[in-house]
């Protein structure tokens, strides 16, 4: 990458005529590259080597260019500086900074502590992605960046502005669902990744705090996969860890200014398919004598024109009756709470197909990073200020976020280094939507959102004169919310101010030996005002809620390093210790019923103030560890870890573990002779254990505090007895991996196979009710995981005319299997944030298995209608009571396929994701399929003749019991109309009551393959620019998750649910569609 | 050398001495700031034993329940099969009062173990009643084991008879009547009786009644059923019943967020609608509760002339056609609208009362077994007219609390030909007299649970209550399922239970309705 390249300005009489240094990513000196000049026909002009200085010099260079200066060194990738005319008065001055090759041998990783450490030392798996892979096709929650790229990382991803992601790594392994997630740690300190919620019912999702952190800010993320990987980092890191380095100064002589901006837009990337053939109403009727409110109103209702349900006639473009007709008093047929509103005059009943699409807007994002940076031989510097806007795909929904990172070291004196990095985030949102299954969500709306609605004619949401009183509705006010009044009155905001970061002193008592403390704190302020306008339906005086939202993590550590060199060998022992305190809090107050509409004050209340959702958190865990590496001749390294916890949590008889981990990587081309085209061939062996804690006040049983009743203070016990003796939980893993390298990089392969085993988990285990508990907390069960991960590099083309071909995959496979629970205990229920499906863990099976009520079928062979289902008297399949085995929500394997093509300044890169495996249910295409708007629900009705659609039943395929016990066929006639049979129902209940709480008719396959990537970028060639001092300018066009092949035409199998403690996969709850984008970066290094 | 080993001692000796005090302190941080881990004064589990359970109650009582009482129809329950489905929400059919069971538990013991002889009358009563709510809906149920988890470790109790259950609520009640009656305590907290003792004494004998009347038909028990009915009768001093409805067990909601009656923040409930039975039973005697119990139809409403439709249940979706459609057909009460469905006047917050307990009821029992000679104290005509005139009253000081233009208290007052007619007049065979206490009775049992429910089972009265052509099963139902959670976790009692008592479905009888 070009850093400096400039051109001087004075015409010199002798001299050389160009001259460069040549620095790595730490700013050493790069000894033996080779720098090429070519023309722009690739003739090669001329070559020199750097010295120790990593010093180049071009004594003289035929006039003329423009020339290309190529660098090039085995363990970097090459780079090339562009265009540069040689005159006669040429004198350039260049610098180049190469940057380590991924899988190649100088490569340095951070490991856990912050300990950097060269990757051929690692006896684990371990995968990092740069920070420009993640800045440059920018998805504003940057995790999302890492779907596809890291073997073994799955991401789940939660749909609106500023919303979570689930991460986990090599599957699931505890059995509570939402402690899946890896730890996070930026520049060494912690950062949460759990979505902070507001509780219960349709809440929209607020986000983490890592999720907030800005791309453009990130070095590297470094993937520490198993216990082997993080032992040190203790119980938090179990299941894995993302390393963050943010960006640094270092290595940047004088002082750099950098700008990146962008602009992407974005849309839904599949939306539900609808029929456009049949509107509102029931049993093919809608008509009525005065459209009006019907529950005790003022326009008294005829017969179904309130029904939210489109089976109603087909359209045919006769006048009809409608909400959005307009009246003879010059109002609208849904003005109902208009006296005068007068009679509705008839409009043509039409279709409206794009309803649903019409609700949504382009979503837009515009960032502004500007990084000041620069280094000298005592400190370092780099300061960023980033600006990014968003608006997301539904109306009103915005966030800003002002990010502030700081990033400095300064060398007080020759022994003693001081650093500081700090991130300051201040995220503003005016509202987020509510998401989930009730009233006012936007996809809870379009479930009852009839086809002939025009979802135009609700975008003047309040009936006129009784403005901020009463909306207007499709439905003359008999139920639904206005989903445009929905979006713009009943906000959900926030104000954050979020603070992470940490300051450390380094102090080199020898050469050898050296001692590091350092503070770190990850803090923030979260305030959210809730709001609900008069007129809506839940809540129809208004509400109005404020919500803060406290959260701290301080850590205090110190870590003691000597390294010291006998013979062949070198030994590095460190020791430090750690305390890490953490504490939330929630305060919130709620005005139930407003006085004044609009008004927006908690003293604005009607009723007493209630407080809401108040409670208080606390916990410490001090740690002391060790780790030792010793190193043979850069050969052969062995690295143990110990480390030992006190957590606050635990009983004070059980709450100090301990848990060692050894690996050890053994580089075999170097132990034994071996061919020269094999640049690395190496063995990892790793087996560690890890331990972890329970949630804080879980060892007795609280009484809780109800809402006052007229005043009167009441406790009621908590359903979940708690248990004073819960121990530890506890995993080891065992891990075996080798990587080889061949033809000079052009080729890797890294294997990784590995073994968990999670026992001890600390689990709210579900008891009888009449036991007067419905559940309590053991130490029960064990997990174990098993899996294999696979990373391919290759360079198929690399043209000596700079043309290069380079492609990676991954893949992973993970079996998560339950192996116990508790004495007795087969199955416990994991996750239910559906109608009926849930998640449950059986003894013997995989973890993720998804469960619910299913078809009854014929099991006997007499008839030969053996796994037919069994349709009742009533005409409706017969659906079991109990829940049976429908699948797994996890894939059976992942895949990542990345490909970039570059030539000269050029690239073109493109990322696959693929998916294979995996069900999933949905509660939007059953309940819209039940609603009779999918397009599955035209189908048999366009069989009939128009106006005989509900004249007669609809009879299903399947069998029917007779009274002899034998079963006979219920269809008799294979001709798709479904007209005759034995048991036939309505065309409602024929959809219907096939889908309905019956999760198996719900099911998804969740297999799919997704352009997750799509980038073009080019750097302009210097001489376009020579004049201004800009020593880089490059732009680039990326695209998103462009494409999506899947079986299922409603939306995007990654959609999770939003349960309010997290997201859950396999169930789509009325979550909003996932989105594609598109945008364009700019990048200028001045 | 010497520097380095010095380093190394001294390091080694500070990890040492920091390992030390690694583990202390850190209990006192795990104290739980929220929340007391116990509670000293027993009383302060009253309230929220009596909001929550009441919340639920009466939320169920008037939906799920009021199709099973055939007061009001639903297109959508009265199929009897999803919502009858069990699931693994407890709420349907009130199981999760074991819930508040376990506060109730914790009254008991913890009020025995300070003497509070009142206060532990009071779990008596309340326990009685709520597991007569659940041995009444399901048949057998954990009783003697349940409520075990934490003082004993059961968490799979096993089922009881119900037979076996009805003679220890009977015992229970008993000795609640008796510790109420010498306790010296004082009821704080008391939402319910407002800390009277005499009261709940008064709800505990009551209920002794209920569960004497309904295991009037049993054999086995070993219960003197008309020696325990004729004790409770005729000692009023030591078995003292409430005197009107002044004194019944009914909790008043309040005006308050979350703790209005508990339909009150629901959507719109366009769903429900006046079940034809509950029509025609009130317009053959012209009884002007009809307005209480529903509201008029949308087009009368228009029209002026107050009218009311019903629609059958078990009809499915050609209920929303019924009649011409929805403009004929009549809504839930409008004391039980929610603030949603308030465009023509307001909802009450307060005008509904969660009913356990009513004199009417009381009164009505006692006239049936006077009836019938299970008790000989009385007079048969008195108690059921008393029952039948303070039910009226009762709801007349609802529709006061209400205030709405329509129905005002006048609104339902009966005219005095109301008692002379056909019908109401206590004229007739046993069988018509006993007909006409039951269906006053089963009026009057309106918004009470499954309460009504369980009369029509024991009785038959309503005589219209029938399925239709969009049941999923043969007949109405006669007990309702065993949650979900239930069946799976605490698997071999279940199956025991189901051994013992038939098939786990709806229409198994109940012991004392076999």
């Amino acid at each position: 990458m070009l850093l400096a390249g400039i051109p001087s300005l004075q015409a010199q009489s002798s001299g050389p005529v160009a001259t460069g240094i040549i620095r790595n990513e730490q700013g050493e000196a790069v000894n033996g590259a080779v720098v090429q000049v070519e023309d722009e026909g690739n003739n090669k002009i001329a070559v020199v080597t750097s010295n120790q200085k990593g010093l180049f010099v071009f004594a003289r260079l035929p006039l003329g260019g423009p020339y290309h200066f190529i660098t090039s060194h085995v363990g970097y990738t090459s780079d090339t500086l562009r265009g540069y005319q040689i005159d006669a008065n040429s004198k350039l001055a260049l610098s180049v900074i190469l940057h380590t090759k991924n899988q190649e041998l100088g490569q340095v990783v951070v490991t856990a502590l912050g300990i950097v450490q060269k990757k051929v030392s690692l006896g684990y798996a371990s995968q990092e992605v740069k920070g420009a892979t993640l800045n440059e096709a920018r998805d504003n929650n940057f995790v999302n960046s890492l779907s596809g790229r890291v073997a073994g990382v799955n991401i789940i991803s939660g749909n609106g502005v500023g919303s979570s992601a689930r991460i986990t790594i090599r599957g699931e392994s505890s059995l509570n669902y939402q402690k899946n997630q890896p730890l996070i740690v930026v520049d060494g300190i912690p950062v949460g990744n759990d979505p902070v919620q507001n509780s219960g019912g349709t809440v929209p999702d607020f986000g983490s705090s890592i999720g907030e952190f800005n791309p453009a800010d990130i070095e590297s993320v470094n993937v520490l996969k198993g216990a082997a990987a993080s032992a040190l980092y203790g119980s938090r890191a179990a299941n894995g860890v993302l390393v963050i380095t943010t960006k640094s100064g270092k290595g940047k002589r004088g002082l750099g200014v950098t700008y990146t901006g962008g602009y992407t837009w974005e849309n839904p990337l599949r939306l539900p398919k609808f029929q456009n053939s049949f509107g509102a109403g029931t049993d093919g009727t809608y008509k009525g004598s005065n459209f009006g409110y019907s529950n005790g109103g003022l326009y008294p209702d005829g017969i179904h024109e309130d029904w939210d349900e489109s089976w109603g006639p087909r359209f045919d473009g006769s006048p009809m009756t409608q909400f959005d007709g307009p009246t003879t008093n010059g109002f609208r047929g849904g003005d109902v709470y208009l006296p005068n509103r007068g009679d509705i005059i008839a409009t043509p009943w039409i279709a409206h197909p794009n309803n649903m699409k019409d609700f949504f807007v382009t979503g837009h994002t515009r960032f502004n990073t500007v990084a000041l940076a620069g280094s000298n031989d005592i400190s370092s510097f780099r300061l960023a200020y980033t600006n990014n806007e968003e608006l997301g795909i539904t109306p009103n929904n915005n966030l800003t976020r002002n990010v502030f990172n700081l990033k400095a070291d300064y060398k007080l004196s020759t022994n003693l280094t001081a650093a500081v990095a700090a991130n300051y985030t201040k995220t503003l949102s005016s509202s987020r939507p509510d998401l989930g299954y009730g009233q006012g969500t936007p996809m809870y709306e379009f479930v009852w959102l009839d086809r002939n609605v025009n979802m135009n004619s609700l975008r003047k949401y309040w009936q006129p004169g009784l403005e901020g009183l009463q909306q207007f509705t499709q439905d003359y006010a008999n139920g639904h919310d206005n989903p445009f009044f929905y979006a713009y009155e009943n906000t959900s905001g926030q104000n954050k101010d979020q603070l992470f970061g940490n300051i450390k002193l380094t102090y080199k008592i020898l050469e050898n030996l050296s001692v590091m403390g350092r503070v770190g704190t990850d803090y923030f302020n979260d305030f959210r005002p809730r709001r609900m306008a008069f007129s809506t339906f839940n809540y129809p005086q208004g509400y109005y809620q404020e919500l803060t939202l406290k959260y701290q993590e301080n850590n205090y550590d110190f870590l003691v390093n000597y390294r010291a060199d006998y013979k062949d060998f070198h030994f590095d022992i460190s020791a430090g210790g750690n305390t890490m305190e953490r504490m939330r809090s929630s305060k919130g107050t709620a005005a139930g019923q407003l006085l004044t509409p609009g008004i927006y004050s908690l003293s604005n209340t009607a009723v007493p103030l209630q407080s809401i959702a108040n409670s208080d958190e606390r916990r410490r865990t001090n740690s002391l560890y060790a780790f030792f590496q010793m190193d043979y001749q850069g050969k052969l390294f062995v690295n143990i870890t110990g480390r030992n916890d006190w957590s606050s949590t635990l009983p004070a008889a059980h709450n100090s573990y301990f848990y060692p981990s050894i690996n050890t990587s053994l580089l075999l081309n170097k132990l034994f002779d071996m061919s020269t085209k094999i640049d690395l061939l190496k063995l990892r062996l790793a087996y560690a254990q890890a331990g972890n804690d329970a949630d804080p006040y879980s060892t007795t049983t609280p009484y809780l505090y109800q809402t006052l009743y007229g005043g009167l203070p009441s406790l009621s016990e908590s359903s979940q007895l708690n248990n004073a003796n819960i121990k530890p939980e506890k995993s080891s893993t065992a891990e075996v991996g080798a990587e080889l390298q061949l033809f000079k990089g052009r080729l890797g392969v890294d294997l990784t196979l590995y073994s968990t085993s999670s026992k001890n988990q600390i689990l709210a285990l579900p008891t009888a009710t009449s036991s007067g508990y419905d559940a309590r907390s053991i130490n029960a069960g064990e997990i174990s995981n098993k899996g294999v991960e696979v990373q391919l590099n290759l360079v198929p083309v690399r043209l000596r005319n700079g043309f290069e071909w380079d492609m990676s995959v991954n893949f992973a496979k993970n079996i998560s299997k339950i192996v116990s629970l508790y004495p007795g205990v087969e199955k416990i229920v994991q996750e239910a944030p559906g109608e009926d499906a849930t998640i449950e863990a059986h003894v013997g099976q995989r973890m993720g298995a998804l469960y619910g009520p299913g078809f009854q079928r014929v099991t006997t062979d007499k008839g030969g209608m053996k796994g037919m289902i069994i349709i009742g008297s009533n005409g409706r399949p017969q659906i079991t009571a109990a829940s049976m085995y429908l699948g797994n929500i996890n894939p059976d394997w992942t895949m990542g396929i990345n490909n970039r093509w570059s030539y000269k300044g050029v690239y073109l890169e493109c990322l696959f994701d693929i998916n294979k495996g995996g069900v999933m249910v949905s509660r939007f295409i059953n309940k819209a399929i039940g609603a009779g708007q999918l397009i599955e629900t035209a189908d048999v009705r366009l069989k009939r003749a128009k106006g005989q659609e509900y004249n007669a039943d609809y009879y299903r395929d399947g069998a029917v019991l007779q009274p002899d016990g034998s079963y006979q066929r219920n269809l008799q006639i294979f001709d798709g109309t479904y007209s005759k049979g034995l048991n036939g129902t309505g065309p409602r209940d024929f959809y219907k009551r096939y889908y309905d709480h019956n999760s198996e008719a719900q099911l998804i396959d969740r297999s799919f393959v997704k352009l997750r990537e799509l980038k073009i970028g080019y750097s302009i060639p210097k001489r376009m620019y020579a004049a201004i001092p800009v020593q880089n300018i490059s732009f680039s066009l990326v695209g998103r998750n462009l494409a999506l092949w899947t079986k299922n035409q409603h939306f995007d199998p990654e959609t999770g649910a939003s349960t309010g403690q997290g997201l859950v996969g396999g169930f789509e709850n009325l979550s909003l569609p996932t989105t594609r984008s598109l945008g364009v970066n700019l990048n200028i290094n001045f | 050398m010497r520097t380095r080993s010095l380093f190394t001692i001294c390091g080694l000796l500070g990890i040492l001495l920091f390992s030390e005090g690694c583990g202390k302190n850190l209990a006192s941080i795990n104290v739980d700031p929220n929340s007391p881990q116990s509670v000293e004064n027993p009383q302060l589990l009253i309230p929220s034993i009596i909001k929550n359970a009441m919340r639920n109650y009466s939320y169920t009582s008037e939906f799920t329940a009021s199709v099973c009482g055939d007061y009001y129809a639903n297109q959508y329950t009265s199929g009897f099969d999803d919502a009858w489905t069990p699931g693994q929400t407890t709420g349907n059919f009130l199981w999760n009062l074991y819930e508040q069971l376990r506060d109730v538990e914790n009254l008991r013991i913890l009020s025995h173990a300070k003497g509070f002889g009142n206060n532990e009358g009071v779990a008596l009563v309340l326990k009685a009643w709520m597991f007569q709510v659940l041995t009444d809906n399901f048949g057998d149920i954990p009783f003697s084991e349940a409520l075990a988890g934490k003082t004993a470790g059961n968490f799979e109790p096993k089922f009881d008879s119900q037979k076996d259950v009805y003679v220890g609520l009977l015992d229970m009640l008993k000795t609640a009547n008796t510790l109420l009656s010498t306790g010296k305590d004082p009821i704080n907290s008391d939402i319910l009786m407002g800390g009277s003792a005499l009261r709940w004494r008064e709800f505990a004998n009551g209920l002794s009644l209920r569960l004497l009347m309904r295991m009037s038909s049993t054999t086995g028990s070993g219960v003197d059923i008309a020696g325990e009915m004729g004790k409770i009768a005729g000692d009023p001093s030591t078995y003292p019943l409430f005197t009107s409805y002044a004194d019944q067990a009914a909790l008043s909601f309040l005006n308050e967020l979350n703790n209005e009656f508990p339909a009150y923040h629901n959507n719109p409930i366009g769903d429900y609608h006046l079940s034809t039975t509950f029509e025609t039973n009130l317009k053959n005697l012209n009884d002007p509760r009809i307005a209480y119990y529903a509201t008029r139809t949308p087009a009368s409403v228009v029209s002026g002339t107050p009218a009311f439709g019903g629609v059958p249940n078990c009809i499915g979706t050609s209920e929303s056609s019924y009649d011409g459609g929805t403009a004929n057909q009549s809504q839930v009460a409008p004391i039980l609208q929610p603030l949603a469905n308030s465009a023509g006047q307001p909802a009450s917050p307060t005008a509904a009362q969660g009913m356990i307990l009513t004199y009417a009821e009381v009164q009505f029992i006692l006239a049936e077994a006077r009836e019938r000679g299970l008790i000989t104290v009385g007079v048969a005509d008195s108690f059921y007219y008393r029952g039948i005139r303070d039910q009226f009253a009762y709801l007349q000081s609802r529709l006061a609390v209400a205030g709405f233009a329509y129905p005002r208290p006048s609104d339902i007052a009966p005219d005095p030909s109301y008692y002379q007619q056909t019908g109401v007049s206590y004229t007739g065979t046993t069988d018509q007299k006993l007909y006409m206490i039951r269906l006053q009775k089963w009026f009057a049992l309106f918004y009470d649970g499954f309460e009504g429910w369980s009369e029509w089972r024991r009785t038959g009265v309503p005589k219209e209550t029938k399925t239709g052509p969009n049941s999923a099963i043969s007949e109405w139902p006669r007990r309702t399922r065993y949650p979900l959670s239930e069946q799976t976790i605490n698997s071999d009692n279940y199956k025991a239970a189901v051994q013992n008592m038939g098939a786990d479905d709806l229409i198994t009888r109940v012991w004392w309705n076999k």
